[in-house]
């Protein structure tokens, strides 16, 4: 069984690494071998990797810290990871073909500027300020995470084989 | 802890420390289980950020890694400010992940301890 990991290099990254059982064919990834802001980027990647599994172990480090590149235009990573499970004609990523783990553990403020133009986030940005759990949901159906005054909270993660189709 | 006279931390708010070490087990048990869906995890138990502060200092102390018991004091959150508003109660149910992993939940300080005791070991 192959397992792509993205994000091996963090905290979470490290100790998959390290607990990896002996069967498994491990394809640990961190930036820049894999840029998570450049969606074809990855896609190749993973097409070329032809993982059973991926397991995305990367986010956003210090949240509590401002990161003034939040406020910029741009997809976030957040974003990007969403967009590829779109089923956009832009993005159909052998992502679609594997299951995905996925933890979102961000606890602090999703940037409220524009979305990336891939239907239906472009019409979504237009009426909401923040992204609502009730759009990940609507994609995904594994998306879960608590949505607070100011604030987003992403608990839980992703075991998902619904990007098949 | 090392650099400091003495430290406040914040006593409402509520959720689990979790060791990634134990995250990074449980996700290898649910690919080797082909396990998909939605699952909660964290360590077992709840503390507030000022009862891991303690835990900390009283391990590290015991373990070795700290010399010294540094004064812990709590805080409420308005005195601590931050850019990310923390939730006051995060703390998860792990029921269903527990069964379906089957995995024994294990408490919070016991993963604390054994992370100290690894850091030590290779320090």
């Amino acid at each position: 069984m192959k397992v792509l990991l993205i994000g091996s290099g963090g905290q979470l990254g490290w100790e998959l690494c390290r607990t990896c059982p002996p069967s498994i064919n491990f394809v640990p990834l961190d930036y820049p071998e894999i840029d998570l802001s450049d969606g074809m980027h990855v896609d190749r990647l993973v097409s070329e990797i032809q993982p059973d599994w991926v397991i995305n172990a990367a986010a956003y480090t210090a949240v509590a810290k401002p990161n003034p590149s939040w406020k910029k235009p741009g997809p976030s990573m957040v974003q990007v990871l969403v967009r590829w499970h779109l089923p956009s004609p832009g993005y159909k990523a052998s992502l679609f073909r594997s299951p995905l783990i996925l933890f979102l553990m961000e606890n602090t403020e999703v940037p409220t500027h524009p979305m990336p133009s891939v239907p239906p986030w472009e019409s979504m940005a237009k009426q909401n300020e923040r992204v609502s759990w009730r759009h990940w949901r609507r994609y995904r159906g594994g998306y879960c995470f608590s949505e607070r005054p100011g604030s987003i909270r992403l608990t839980e993660q992703i075991l998902s084989k619904q990007c098949c189709d | 802890m090392k650099e400091k006279d003495q430290l406040g931390v914040v006593d409402d708010q509520i959720g689990t420390p979790t060791w990634a070490h134990g995250l990074a087990t449980t996700i290898w048990k649910g690919i080797n289980r082909n396990l998909t869906g939605c699952y909660h995890w964290t360590d077992a138990g709840v503390a507030s950020w000022y009862d891991f502060a303690v835990a900390i200092r009283d391990e590290g102390i015991a373990c070795g890694l700290l010399k010294n018991a540094l004064p812990v004091s709590p805080i409420p959150s308005s005195a601590y400010p931050t850019p990310a508003q923390r939730p006051s109660n995060s703390v998860l149910s792990k029921t269903s992940t527990w069964k379906d992993f089957d995995i024994q939940p294990v408490h919070w300080r016991e993963q604390l301890r054994s992370m100290l005791q690894e850091m030590c070991t290779h320090a």
